[in-house]
Parts: structure tokens; C-alpha cells; sequence
């Protein structure tokens, strides 16, 4: 009890903080609370100390090449330090760090930086004696900033934490008025597209950002498609800033990003009752039984979430955990234990049919609702890939923009620190194909006898005439119907594994060296995967946030050397050991009975969960997705948030008479704690991570002419060789887009008069083009007498890089 | 250069006339001895709408790529009750834009009820029992062009949405060229002594295969054309391409799973108009799409993963059974044995709109008789491990069966089928000939076999429309087991063999199931009696007065109700695909 007072308390400490002395303020809040994170006394006494020296460099707008001291004060307090706070000499840890940081920042005089970068300016705006208040209207989060009151009232008043949680997060229309105000200020950059209105009537809208003016690649990035991550929002909003900050990331490419495809479900994130969902509003008749909607979760406990029930029933399967009894696992029958509870879902039954919340409010799930991997007959899903709008309205804008090169997706998946894994059954083998007998007879080939497609795509093309349409590879797996690519190809695991690597480095140089849990895995139907195995082109996932992992209690010294997950050990394919990766994002559903950790995710209304539970199998993942155990991911939850206080991210199980249930307890995860951190940590966070997304960007092919040369063979004959070369660290297309044949074409184009071309063709195809790599061209040209070729580069991806080539005398 | 204008005169008047000679004034009841152009289509939809205007609405489904209108036209006595409370019958063909007669089976079929409305009662019976929704049209930029321009039999297939089929940066920049200007994209053959075919001794307008070491004497150069963009291929990147019978939602797989499937699900703008047409119907329970050709009735699945359960493929057979019977020559079996097939409109109809799906092959080459016994073969069966004599491979192309088709153009087809070989001067390929069989050919009957073709596969949707659910409800027990309570005993059952929700769309929970709802006074219990003799009643936790059930074809169900006190009570069934009926019952 006295815990959740001090929790309460935390938002009005944090306002006072700046004007307390650091050492002060460290210690009242260590005093406070005994195992307060550091990070954020550390961060506020940087910030203070920030403000006294007064720089002018703190009224400019954010400067992504924040000073290494900064991103690590920064990023080391908010994601690692916490555990110095818990774990180690509490006090001196605190004192340490703050005066590192203050120091540090003082010396370089980069108090934009670490004011910036820690995103206090909620607190400080509310408080309009604070120093930085002012400053807080440079921060591309200064939207904002009317939220701060709330937040200071949450906290003074005693309200829930929650819509503190909420504060530091912009809306839907906040996004929208900050998309038309970056258009507004940068006019000549900014171009906004209205790409489809949600189901719920509101606009989706991109914004496109370039300072060139030829064709150039481009690199589509679209955030928090699940509704639930406003991080990722936050995110991609960070990034248009920073790209407009400096017109380094834009003179070479064209950037379209989608701050908000999903506004339905975002704004829900703000709504007076939580629960974690990605629905957007087309209603959809869930149970398929007499009405639509009509049986969400309701908040029995009244604390404005939605967590879990459990109800004492003897067929219950479920026990509390030995090792935390705030965790339930499912009894173990084989080793004596019987179960105890049932579990749902908050709520009670609405419609009388039995089951409890299973047709929520809300639609279709845009995360999952592209072609790949689509799952037909998941409501969630959509009925088909593409029936809700937004995925219509971006699948249809991409493919006209035939230069975007690469995708970047922010949300719950992550292919930067690990490469997008493989393991599922069933794909399309290009080696070992049997023909069936009846058409083996037709194609003339064997049908007990297996045959590459090479060779049967030179079968084939024997037998038709000359100059006839070719015969591709896709045809033919066409008519045998070998069906998808449903794993990385190797080569391109090559690259995601190099660039993994580099994350990691890049990462370790600003100083973020902790571990934290693993991001959830991709999802089947989802846009980075779509990008990837439909478009051909590399699709970077980025997971913003998850929590850190903290050692077991009595196991602190280690905590430091951790490395972050998915290193060292770890292969490609482990990386679903993810703690949240089985919870999904899916809003609806069966979740505590397929498998996962049931209440992980507890805003997630368990639909049915006990009805759901019965007669469904269990499904083993497929060979090289592992899954760790999920108790043990709990108990890593409850760790972090056990040492961080103030996130308030489980509700202790309290009894409530339930209408239907009887007697029952109300408790569980906090919607939202493993996707969203608080707002307090959502700058460093940024600062930390999106660089990387320029970084990234740096990587795609650059194609240009690189030389010429022209030998003469006899009168007025030449060969003319031309050397394109790529200058990126990517190849164009990567293997995946050879495959799919989808990504644009190269082609090297032969103008002029007076020649004729013996040999090659006046449109030549460059093919695949390795990263770094020079490729040749060559053609025999018999010329009329004295003439001029041009060559040029003939690809919505690069700017024409034109020669002209005089051939003869 | 006289002579040649001649020719080419001479050639224009030939083609012409293959489909405008039987031209004539568009009027109800429409005639079936000639093809509709796009134009003439539409005004022959209007022309129905016209003279049947209280039977029919005629709706703007949509528009194409090249803003050409779609057109649906429903069916309906509406004092019999609207559309969508009937069970719906949907037909639409032609989504390939060559396989013209598929428009004409739809356009039939909507003259075929309107016409014999109120003289015939197996019409009447299925115009005042269901709601039929017709649209000839799908790929209408397809059709007009096929119609417009010069084309194979198998050409204009494409919706046009421009690609780069050959990856050389250009669009649909290498489609055939009718060098001779006769409206039809024919054969090129060239001179070769050593090439793979020689003259056929029997008709010297076709060749057969050299055999090995045997002096060759063409070499066929493929579809007529020259190469437009100068990259060596010939007429490589045509129209297109995209099928938009690959491009529907469900099971949709992406190009280089499927050529032609389109950048995305109902990427097509007249596919997406459509399937959201579909959708706003969710009365339809049995649709046809038609096609051609091969002579076939294709049933989901289209793909080896997917099966059907055993009652729903028992439903599909009694309408496929019945349709070989009623269209002799054909064959009826799952589109997957024919070729795999991803997002194809049978899929889509089946899996997302609860709708049993056909799809019917019009017409097949060997209808092109000429010859005593229409019964005997041709040539007798090709012996085991030679090459197929039929489908559409090349290597498979039987002598015999060429030669009869062609005395059959010269005898029965008015020689309009088959263009004879003419000498041509080719830019790049010199003195080669070009010759072959036309467009209107091949996979299109004769005018003068319309309207046997029509009528034929007409009358099989036909017979599916008058299989749809027709559920009666029958209260055949009411009785007092106690001094408050009764039992009140409701059977369903359906005379026709299309039960009122397919076994699939049940296990998917597609959609709700059939209600049975009781009000008017307290249920106490509800449940299905699964043993009418030994009394025996599975009775439901919850909702006693909801009851979700389903009608099997021709069978019933039956459910129980307990009730509480005295009074009339209302007992309502309703049902997204079946009519809705409701009884009141005296306790």
C-alpha cells in the first residue's frame, strides 16, 4: 500500500525535480522511493544542470548529432540504469550517475542534447517557472505539451497513473496537426498524401520528404500499424524531424513516412478505459452470432484498465506461480499439481451466450492485413489482404511509386537486431521440382524424376518458336503451382546478418550496452514481411522499446557485462525467444490458449479465454522458432517493473464480485507496459535508435556510369564496353527481388544516330548488380562515319548518369 | 498495288462479316445468333431494363481501367419480396476479355426469365423465388477491344493495367501487330528446308511435324508482329498483363507464385467494384462465372491444399452431375485438377461469400463437327504414352482433328474461320507467309451454334437457381409437460439440395448461422432434438430463446422449446442466404 502512494506521488516529485539542487534531487527521490530508477533522477539532474549553463545552443530545434556524452548520459540512464538503482548501491549509483551526467554535459555545453534527448519537457512545461519551458516548444514533441497539465494533475490529485502514461504521446489529430505544421514550415521539402480514411473516419496521411529534385531511390517508412506502440508514432515523427534538420539524408533520396496508418486503434491508446488493441472501427461480427460489437471487456476493478480475471473453479487449470505467486502457469498434472483458477479477460458477459468478451468494439487489425502469409479466416486478419482501407490505400501507393528501395517499419517486429528469421514449412523449391504426369508428358519431362528450374524452363523454351514470349521461371512455378518463398533467401541473410552486427556496434558506441527482452516476432500478413518477400526490397523492422532485462535478485554483478539480446550466442531463428512474442498484439482472441504467457499482454482482452481453451490445439512452432518458457519472460517483466516505479505495470489481484462469476480477482500486466515506456523516455529512446534508419538508408545502391571503353574491330565497327557500378552496400535487387522480379528494372540505354547495334541491345537489362560491385555492358556497333552515342541509366532509382561516347573519325 | 488494296479489301469485307453480318436491331426478346459487342451489350442490358422495368434494376457496378461501365443487372419480382431476402444467384462471364460467348450465356439467361416470365412456370417459379444478379461484363475494356481491334483467340485476355512483362523499363510496348491488316492476329510461317514442319499431304493449309531426319519445310515464326522495341523478342510485352481471374482476395498469391496476378488483391479497379458488388449481396448462394473454352464445369478447391468437407461436396455434385447431363461432352471436376489457381473468383465466392461457385468452360473445339456419327471419333483414341491430343499444348495438335475443323470452316463455318496462307514481305524476316486461324475461332462457336450454347449452360444456372434452399417451417408439437410449461417442437426443412449455409462457411464462422428466435413469452431451454423417437434433446447453456442452426439439402432439422406460461408466441427464422419465414403458435 504504502508503494502505491509513493508510485502515485512519482509525476509531482518529477515536477519539482529541476528545481532542486542534483544531489538533492537524487536524494529525495531515492528517499522516496527506495528503488526509483536512476535514470530519471540522473536525467533530471542533467537537465538542470543543463539549464544553468545557459547555452544558446539551447534554443535551437534538436540536432541529431547530439554529443557522445549526451546519447550516453541519455541512453545508458533511461534503458540500463535502472538497475544500477536496484540492485547496486542505490545511492551511489544515483549520485554517480548524475553527476556524470551533469558534468559531461556541462563541459560540452550540450544542454540541448540531454534536455532534448530525456524528454522531461512535459514537467517542465507544466511549470512555467522551469528554465526549459520555453524550450520545450523547439522539440519536435512540443504538440504536447497542452498534455502536460494533466499530467501534473494526475499526479498531485492521485489519478491513475495511466493517463499520465498517456500524456507525452500525441493523438491522432495532434499527429495530423503536426504533419500540417511541418508541411507548413517546410513547404519546399513537405509534401503531405492522403492515402485512405480509416474506417472511423479519419485521414491517413503521409508525408513525404525530399530536397532533390531528379529521380531519386526512395525509402518507404511506416510506424505503429498496430495501433498500440504511439512509440513508434512518436518515432517516425523524431525521424521527419531529424530529416528536416539537416538536408544530408534527403539530397539522394526521397522519404515517404506514415507516422499513423492506424488512427482507429491509436486513438484508443488515449481513451478513458484501456486496453490494448489494433482493431481499427469497421465492426466485425467476432462470434458470427445475432449482433455486432456487443461483447467487450468492462472494468470491474474501476482502475480505467483492462487486465485479467481469475475465478477459484475446480475444473480451473491454472496455479499460481512458486516462483512469483503474483504470475499464474498452467498446472502441471504429470508433477502433482492440480489447477486452481479459470482465467479471462476483465469483463463480464454482455450478450448471455456464455463467454466473456469475445466481440469486442473493433475491426480489422492493419498489422496483419497484407498478402503475405495472409491468414484467410482470422477476423482480425480481414477477409481478404486489403479489404481495410489503409492497407489498400498503402499497398496502392507504393506500387506507384516504383523507386521505393527499401521500407523501414517502427512497431512490435525487429529485423535491425536480429535478421528476419526463418524455420516455416513449405516453401517454393527451385531445385528439386516434380512435374505432375499430366503435364509431364506435355513439358517432356519425367514425372517420377525431379529437375531444377533451369532445366525446365530450357525444356520448354525448345519447344517454342522463334522470338516467342520467354519462358520465366514464374511461369513455370506458375502452372506447377510450386507456391511462395516463405524463408530469407541465404544471400540476403548475408546482408540483415552484417548490418545485425553493425546495430549492435552502433548501439555499443552510445553507450546502450544492457539487455533487453527480445521484440515479439514478425507476423504472418504483415507489412514487413510483405516488403521483403512481395516487393524484393530489404525491409528493416525496428522495435523501439522493450523492457530491459534485470538480473534475478542476488545476481546483480553479471548485469552489467549483459549483452544486448540477440547477440553473441543466439542464431538467426532463436530470436521468437521473445518474451512478448507470443502475447502478439492481436486484440481479440484466444491468446491464453494457444500457448503464450496468458495475461502478458493483459489489455488484450482474452476473448472467451475459457471457452476459447477448450478443444484447441496447442500449435508447435515451426523447427528453428524457438520459444523460451513464458513464465520466465513474466517474471523478467515483473523484474523491471518491480524496479522501476514509475511505470506502474501490474495491478495486484484484488477481489471484485463478478455478475456471472461470483466471487473473482481483478489483476495483471498493465495494458500497454511491454509496448509503450513512459513518455519520459520516448526522446532518448528515439535518439538513440533512429539514427540507425539514416544510417541504413546510406546502404542502398548507388548506380552510376562508372567508365567506357570503345575498341575498335575493323571499319567502322567497335565494341563498346560500358562499366555500371554500384556504389552502395546493398546489391539492386537483393536476392528476394531477383526472385520475385518485382523491384524496378535497371536498364542501360543506347541513344544517338548513324549506328547500328550488331551485337546487345539498345535497351540493355543490367540484371542483378552486387553491392560495390562494377559490372560490364557490351555491344558491337558498326557506326555511318563520324558519330556520338549517349548512354545513359534508364531506372526510376538514380538520376540519369549520361556519357557520351564519340565513336569514329 | 492495285491488286494488293484489292486484297486488302477483299480481306477487311471477309472478317467483317464473320460478326456483322447477323448484325441487327438491338430488341426484346433478344436474338442469339450473333455476337454483342461492348456498345451493343450495354444497350442490350438497358433494352431488358426497358421493356421489364418493375422485373429488373440495372446497376452501375463500376468502371475499368479505361473507364469503361459494368454493368449488373438484377432480377426480381419485388412483390414477392426483395431482392435480398431471396436467395441469390449470381452469374457473370467474360472476366477474361476474349471469351466473348460467356457474355452472351449471361445476357441469355436474364432474357431467357424475362421473356418466358408469366408463360412458363419453371420460370416464373425461380424469377418469384429468387433474386438473380447478372453481369455479362466483368473485363469490359477486354471485350470492346477483342471486339475492336485485331486479336488471336486468345489475346485481350488482360485487364489494362499496363506492365512490364519482359523487365525492360517500357510498358505493353511489344504487343503482335496485324501486318496485314485483316483484324486478326495469325501465324507467321517462313520457308526453311530445315525446318520442323512440312506441308500436309491432305491439306495443303496445314502442316504437320517433320519426323526425324525427314526434309523440313517451315518454320513457324510465331504470332504476327515485328519487334516493336528492337530487343530480338517478338511481341513480348503485350497488353497487360493481368488476369484478373488471379486477382481476387481470397488465397491470393503474388505474380512470381502466379504470372499475372496483379500487384496486389483487387489491385483491379472493375474487380474491386465487383467483389464489393458481391459483398453488399450477402444473399448469394450459388454463382457461375463463365469462361471459355474446354467444355468444363470447375468447382473449388483450385488449390492441393484446400478440400472440401464431404456434405458440401455432395451439394456441389448434384448440380455438376446434372450439368454434364444437360451440356453432353463436358467434364465436371475441381479447378485444382485442371491447373492450381491462386485469388481466382470461385475461391473468392466460396471461402469469403459462403456462395457454392462454379465456373463453366463454354464450348469445345470438338463440337466442330464434320463428319457422319457425331458419336465416332475422329481418329481413334491416342494410344497410351503418346502426347494428349487434347488441351492446348502444341506438341499435341492431332492431324486428323485440324483437318476436320478446317472442312468444317469451309463446309459450316462459311470459310470464316481460317485465314489461307498469303505471301508478306517482313521487315526484318524478308518473304514469309502469314495465315491461320482468326480471332472469332478456336474457343468461340459459330454464330449459328450460339443459341444452343447459350440455352445449354443457361439452363444449368437454371437448374442450380431452382436447387437454392427453400425452407418450410413446421410447428409439429405443442404440448404441456407441466402445469406452466410447454413444449413446443419447430422442424426445418429444406426441399431443395443447396442447404441454407455451406458446411465451410459454418466451420469458419464465416457469417451467423440460420436464427431461430421465440418471443412472446418465457423459453426456459432450447436445444436440437437429436432423437425424435427416443426423445432425446441436447439442450443449450445459454440464450434459450436463440436457437443457431443450418438446413441440410433436402433434409431437416429439428429443435425443441421450453416455455413458460400461456399467450401466442412468435417463432421467427431467419437466414443471410435462405428466405425468412416466421409462425405464431397458441399455448
Amino acid at each position: 500500500m504504502k508503494k502505491w502512494i509513493v508510485y502515485r506521488a512519482f509525476p509531482a516529485l518529477l515536477l519539482w525535480l529541476p528545481l532542486m539542487g542534483a544531489g538533492q534531487a537524487v536524494l529525495e527521490a531515492v528517499d522516496h522511493a527506495a528503488i526509483h530508477a536512476a535514470s530519471h533522477a540522473a536525467i533530471h539532474a542533467a537537465n538542470h544542470a543543463a539549464s544553468q549553463t545557459a547555452n544558446p545552443a539551447a534554443s535551437q530545434t534538436a540536432n541529431p548529432a547530439a554529443s557522445q556524452a549526451a546519447e550516453h548520459a541519455t541512453s545508458h540512464a533511461a534503458m540500463h540504469a535502472a538497475h544500477h538503482a536496484a540492485h547496486q548501491a542505490a545511492h551511489q549509483a544515483a549520485h554517480q550517475a548524475a553527476h556524470q551526467a551533469a558534468h559531461q554535459a556541462a563541459l560540452q555545453g550540450v544542454s540541448h542534447g540531454v534536455g532534448h534527448g530525456v524528454g522531461q519537457a512535459e514537467p517542465e512545461a507544466a511549470n512555467p517557472r522551469s528554465p526549459l519551458a520555453a524550450q520545450a516548444g523547439h522539440t519536435p514533441h512540443n504538440a504536447q505539451a497542452g498534455h502536460a497539465p494533466h499530467t501534473a494533475q494526475a499526479g498531485l490529485t492521485g489519478l491513475t497513473g495511466q493517463s499520465a502514461q498517456a500524456a507525452g504521446y500525441r493523438t491522432p489529430a495532434e499527429v495530423q496537426t503536426a504533419l500540417k505544421t511541418l508541411r507548413k514550415e517546410h513547404p519546399r521539402e513537405v509534401t503531405l498524401h492522403q492515402i485512405a480514411l480509416s474506417p472511423g473516419g479519419q485521414e491517413v496521411t503521409l508525408v513525404e520528404i525530399t530536397t532533390a529534385t531528379g529521380p531519386v531511390p526512395a525509402i518507404f517508412t511506416v510506424a505503429n500499424l498496430e495501433g498500440s506502440s504511439p512509440l513508434a508514432t512518436e518515432g517516425a515523427l523524431f525521424l521527419a524531424q531529424m530529416l528536416l534538420d539537416s538536408a544530408h539524408y534527403t539530397r539522394q533520396l526521397k522519404w515517404f513516412i506514415l507516422p499513423q496508418p492506424n488512427p482507429d486503434a491509436a486513438e484508443t491508446f488515449f481513451a478513458p478505459l484501456r486496453w490494448e488493441r489494433s482493431g481499427n472501427r469497421k465492426p466485425v461480427n467476432d462470434d458470427a452470432d445475432d449482433q455486432t460489437d456487443e461483447d467487450g471487456p468492462d472494468d470491474l476493478n474501476g482502475d480505467g484498465w483492462i487486465t485479467l480475471m481469475r475465478v477459484a473453479d475446480p475444473e480451473g487449470t491454472y496455479i499460481a506461480s512458486p516462483k512469483d505467486p503474483r504470475l499464474l502457469v498452467p498446472a502441471n498434472p504429470a508433477k502433482g499439481e492440480r489447477g486452481r483458477y479459470k482465467l479471462y479477460t476483465e469483463g463480464t458477459d454482455n450478450d448471455g451466450d456464455g463467454r466473456y468478451n469475445e466481440d469486442a468494439p473493433g475491426g480489422i487489425n492493419p498489422a496483419i492485413n497484407f498478402p503475405h502469409l495472409f491468414k484467410m479466416g482470422d477476423k482480425q486478419a480481414g477477409l481478404w489482404p486489403g479489404e481495410s482501407p489503409e492497407v489498400y490505400g498503402m499497398m496502392e501507393f507504393i506500387f506507384n511509386h516504383p523507386e521505393i528501395a527499401m521500407a523501414f517499419t517502427l512497431g512490435s517486429a525487429d529485423f535491425c537486431m536480429t535478421p528476419p528469421p526463418g524455420g516455416r514449412r513449405g516453401g517454393a523449391s527451385y531445385e528439386n521440382i516434380r512435374v505432375p504426369a499430366r503435364l509431364a508428358s506435355r513439358y517432356g519431362v519425367d514425372p517420377e524424376k525431379s529437375y531444377s528450374m533451369g532445366e525446365i524452363v530450357e525444356t520448354l523454351k525448345s519447344a517454342m518458336p522463334a522470338g516467342a514470349r520467354e519462358i520465366t521461371p514464374d511461369m513455370v512455378a506458375g502452372m506447377l503451382g510450386l507456391g511462395a518463398v516463405v524463408n530469407p533467401l541465404d544471400e540476403d541473410l548475408r546482408f540483415y546478418t552484417a548490418l545485425s552486427e553493425k546495430y549492435k556496434a552502433f548501439l555499443k558506441s552510445r553507450g546502450a550496452t544492457g539487455e533487453r527482452m527480445a521484440a515479439p516476432a514478425d507476423k504472418e500478413g504483415s507489412f514487413e514481411l510483405w516488403a521483403y518477400y512481395h516487393l524484393g526490397i530489404p525491409s528493416f523492422a525496428m522495435n523501439l522499446f522493450t523492457p530491459p532485462v534485470l538480473p534475478p535478485e542476488g545476481n546483480a554483478a553479471g548485469a552489467n557485462q549483459a549483452a544486448p539480446s540477440g547477440s553473441g550466442k543466439e542464431s538467426p531463428g532463436d530470436r521468437a525467444s521473445t518474451p512478448v512474442a507470443n502475447a502478439g498484439v492481436s486484440s481479440r482472441g484466444d491468446q491464453a490458449a494457444s500457448g503464450p504467457p496468458p495475461g502478458l499482454r493483459t489489455g488484450t482482452p482474452v476473448a472467451g479465454t475459457e471457452t476459447a481453451a477448450a478443444g484447441k490445439e496447442e500449435k508447435t512452432p515451426p523447427a528453428g522458432r524457438k520459444t523460451t518458457d513464458p513464465q520466465e519472460t513474466q517474471l523478467q517483466l515483473l523484474r523491471w517493473i518491480d524496479a522501476t516505479p514509475e511505470v506502474k505495470g501490474f495491478v495486484p489481484w484484488t477481489p471484485v464480485t463478478h455478475p456471472q462469476l461470483g466471487q473473482a480477482e481483478v489483476g495483471g500486466f498493465a495494458p500497454y507496459v511491454t509496448t509503450t515506456p513512459p513518455a519520459t523516455m520516448k526522446d532518448s529512446l528515439c535518439r538513440l535508435q533512429i539514427p540507425w534508419l539514416l544510417q541504413l538508408s546510406q546502404q542502398l545502391p548507388r548506380l552510376a556510369i562508372h567508365s567506357e571503353k570503345v575498341t575498335p574491330l575493323g571499319d567502322h565497327l567497335f565494341r563498346l564496353e560500358i562499366f555500371v557500378e554500384n556504389r552502395g552496400n546493398l546489391p539492386w535487387p537483393i536476392a528476394m527481388g531477383t526472385r520475385n522480379r518485382q523491384p524496378a528494372p535497371v536498364i542501360l540505354l543506347l541513344e544517338g544516330e548513324k549506328f547500328q547495334i550488331l551485337e546487345g541491345y539498345k535497351r540493355a537489362p543490367l540484371e542483378q548488380i552486387g553491392s560495390n560491385q562494377v559490372k560490364k555492358l557490351s555491344w558491337v556497333i558498326k557506326t555511318e562515319g563520324k558519330t556520338t552515342l549517349k548512354a545513359r541509366i534508364d531506372t526510376p532509382l538514380a538520376d540519369a548518369s549520361v556519357r557520351e561516347i564519340p565513336l569514329g573519325k | 498495288m492495285i491488286r494488293k488494296s484489292i486484297t486488302t479489301i477483299l480481306f477487311l469485307a471477309l472478317a467483317l462479316a464473320v460478326f456483322s453480318q447477323s448484325k441487327g436491331k438491338i430488341e426484346v426478346p433478344l436474338r442469339f445468333d450473333r455476337y454483342y459487342d461492348y456498345d451493343e451489350m450495354t444497350e442490350a442490358l438497358k433494352a431488358l431494363h426497358k421493356a421489364y422495368p418493375k422485373l429488373t434494376r440495372l446497376d452501375l457496378v463500376g468502371r475499368s481501367e479505361e473507364n469503361r461501365e459494368i454493368w449488373a443487372l438484377t432480377i426480381n419480382n419485388d412483390s414477392t419480396g426483395e431482392a435480398l431476402t431471396k436467395p441469390g444467384v449470381y452469374v457473370d462471364g467474360n472476366i477474361h476479355g476474349n471469351e466473348i460467348q460467356a457474355g452472351e450465356v449471361c445476357l441469355y439467361y436474364a432474357n431467357l426469365l424475362l421473356t418466358r416470365y408469366g408463360e412458363n412456370e419453371k420460370i416464373k417459379k425461380v424469377v418469384d423465388r429468387n433474386a438473380h444478379y447478372i453481369l455479362p461484363v466483368v473485363n469490359v475494356d477486354g471485350r470492346a477491344r477483342f471486339f475492336e481491334e485485331a486479336h488471336t483467340p486468345n489475346s485481350s485476355r488482360s485487364l489494362r493495367v499496363p506492365k512490364d512483362d519482359d523487365r525492360d523499363g517500357l510498358v505493353d510496348e511489344d504487343a503482335p501487330d496485324d501486318l496485314d491488316n485483316d483484324g486478326n492476329i495469325c501465324q507467321m510461317r517462313i520457308r526453311d528446308p530445315l525446318g520442323d514442319y512440312r506441308t500436309d499431304p491432305e491439306d495443303p493449309r496445314l502442316m504437320i511435324p517433320v519426323k526425324p531426319g525427314e526434309k523440313g519445310e517451315w518454320t513457324l515464326l510465331g504470332q504476327e508482329g515485328i519487334d516493336n522495341d528492337g530487343d530480338g523478342r517478338y511481341n513480348e510485352d503485350s497488353e497487360g498483363f493481368l488476369d484478373p481471374n488471379r486477382n481476387w482476395g481470397a488465397n491470393w498469391q503474388p505474380p512470381y507464385v502466379q504470372n499475372g496476378a496483379g500487384n496486389f488483391p483487387l489491385s483491379g479497379k472493375g474487380t474491386r467494384a465487383i467483389a464489393q458488388y458481391i459483398h453488399e449481396r450477402p444473399n448469394i448462394i450459388v454463382n457461375f462465372a463463365f469462361h471459355n473454352s474446354g467444355g468444363m464445369w470447375l468447382r473449388p478447391p483450385a488449390t492441393k491444399e484446400e478440400r472440401l468437407a464431404p456434405s458440401d461436396l455432395a451439394v456441389y455434385d448434384v448440380i455438376g452431375q446434372n450439368a454434364l447431363k444437360m451440356t453432353p461432352g463436358y467434364v465436371y471436376h475441381s479447378s485444382y485438377d485442371l491447373y492450381p489457381t491462386y485469388g481466382d473468383t470461385d475461391t473468392h465466392m466460396w471461402y469469403l461469400e459462403g456462395s457454392y461457385s462454379f465456373v463453366g468452360e463454354l464450348f469445345m473445339r470438338s463440337q466442330e463437327t464434320y463428319r457422319e456419327n457425331a458419336a465416332r471419333p475422329v481418329t481413334p483414341p491416342a494410344t497410351a504414352g503418346s502426347a494428349s491430343a487434347s488441351g492446348s499444348g502444341r506438341r499435341g495438335v492431332n492431324p486428323d482433328e485440324a483437318r476436320e475443323q478446317l472442312k468444317f470452316s469451309d463446309h459450316l463455318g462459311l470459310t470464316e474461320l481460317y485465314r489461307d496462307w498469303k505471301p508478306f514481305h517482313h521487315p526484318v524476316y524478308g518473304e514469309i507467309e502469314i495465315g491461320g486461324w482468326v480471332k472469332m475461332s478456336s474457343r468461340l462457336p459459330h454464330p449459328f451454334m450460339l443459341p444452343e450454347l447459350v440455352h445449354r449452360n443457361a439452363m444449368v444456372v437454371l437448374f442450380a437457381a431452382e436447387q437454392t434452399p427453400d425452407i418450410a417451417m413446421e410447428v409439429f408439437e405443442v404440448k404441456e409437460i407441466s402445469r406452466n410449461l410447454s413444449r413446443v417442437r419447430v422442424r426445418l426443412s429444406n426441399a431443395n439440395a443447396i442447404p441454407s449455409m455451406s458446411a465451410n462457411a459454418a466451420n469458419t464462422r464465416l457469417y451467423p448461422m440460420d436464427m431461430l428466435k421465440i418471443t412472446g413469452a418465457r423459453v426456459v431451454a432450447a436445444g436440437k432434438i437429436t432423437d425424435l423417437r427416443n426423445n432425446q434433446v441436447t439442450y443449450q447453456e445459454h440464450r434459450p430463446d436463440l436457437i443457431f442452426t443450418s438446413v441440410p439439402g433436402y433434409g431437416r432439422v429439428e429443435h425443441e422449446f421450453l416455455v413458460e406460461g400461456k399467450g401466442t408466441l412468435r417463432i421467427d427464422y431467419s437466414s443471410r442466404k435462405a428466405s425468412d419465414l416466421s409462425t405464431t403458435v397458441k399455448l
